[in-house]
């Protein structure tokens, strides 16, 4: 599982950083994560996390609200609704 | 691996976290806890999870809580060893509700012990969803540390990341997800937020019942096909798409 640190201002809607880390990097992760957390701790609004998977292709998936708009996001509901997705 | 901290010690941090003056060694002791004890539970998990046959296609990602949040949620009167959710993963699979029922019953026949207490709490947010969001949750005990996983069908996840989206954004705010009422009138491009809400829990339900639906029934999709969902329209027109 790779390490995939995201910085991201929530009513912005707008990832501030992004960084990638090896399988055998979750020290390195972790250590980036507290270093933004200490740099954004004045602003509430700034989400950060680390999140482990396997491609971020995933994690555009599994956490789509860090990478989509509110439209993108219907149009996925849509599109599983349709017979194609099946 | 026992946890490195007794539960009194891990409460006693937690008290001192909370105080308005925290001090730089008690951040370094919650950061140690949640990067050794709670990231060696989370491994310990998704290599459950893997071996139930969760695959590439599936999605399966992992997190732990931010020192941020954590703290945040001492202030409002949590004890640290009570939080069940500092580690979690989440697994959205393309799978009916019956199949969501076998994976959560396999999962926690793995924290099962013959003679023992059981390792795990399952909560169905299926049956009475938070504020409109579906899934199920099992909170297993590993190393001494709990960790929430997160399973849900592709639909229900789906949902769930759009009103998460929403609960971002300031004219809805965090409240929306506790069951609050939106934090403004209007959005930045002036669509009303409580019929936006309101739509979004109409679609929570009229997803909950394709759901159930296309369970109960052999060829439903057919149902979903031709029916679609009225709310999901109604959203859509909302912000200018063609249904």
């Amino acid at each position: 599982m790779k390490h995939f640190l995201i910085v991201y201002d929530r009513p912005k809607a707008k990832i501030l950083e992004y960084r990638e880390f090896g399988e055998s990097e979750r020290a390195a992760a972790s250590a980036a994560r507290l270093e933004a957390e200490k740099r954004t701790r004045a602003n509430p609004d700034v989400e950060v996390v680390v999140l482990e998977s396997d491609s971020r292709r995933t994690i555009e998936r599994t956490h789509s609200r860090y990478f989509k708009t509110f439209r993108e996001l219907l149009q996925d509901i849509r599109a599983e609704l349709s017979p194609a997705a099946r | 691996m026992p946890r490195s901290l007794s539960k009194s010690q891990i409460d006693k941090l937690g008290e001192r976290l909370a105080a308005p003056l925290t001090a730089d060694e008690d951040l370094d002791l919650l950061e140690s806890l949640r990067s050794r004890d709670y990231a060696n539970a989370m491994s310990s998990v998704i290599a459950v999870l893997r071996d139930l046959g969760v695959v590439p296609g599936d999605e399966l990602t992992a997190r732990l809580k931010t020192n941020a949040t954590i703290i945040d949620k001492l202030r409002r009167g949590t004890r640290l060893s009570s939080m069940q959710d500092l580690a979690g993963v989440r697994v959205a699979r393309r799978m009916p509700l019956t199949q969501q029922d076998e994976f959560v019953a396999s999962l926690t026949r793995r924290f099962s012990e013959p003679d023992g207490e059981p390792r795990f709490k399952v909560t169905d947010r299926r049956a009475v969803p938070t504020s409109g969001y579906r899934a199920v949750h099992v909170i297993v005990q590993t190393d001494g540390c709990p960790v929430e996983v997160q399973v849900r069908t592709y639909l229900q996840h789906l949902w769930a990341n759009t009103f998460e989206f929403l609960a971002d954004r300031s004219a809805f705010g965090r409240g929306i997800r506790y069951g609050g009422q939106p934090a403004r009138d209007r959005t930045s491009e002036g669509h009303s937020t409580s019929q936006i809400l309101s739509s979004m829990m109409d679609l929570s339900r009229e997803l909950a019942a394709l759901e159930r639906f296309a369970d109960d029934t052999p060829g439903a999709q057919f149902y979903v096909e031709e029916s679609g969902s009225e709310a999901l329209a109604t959203l859509l027109e909302m912000i200018g798409e063609t249904p």
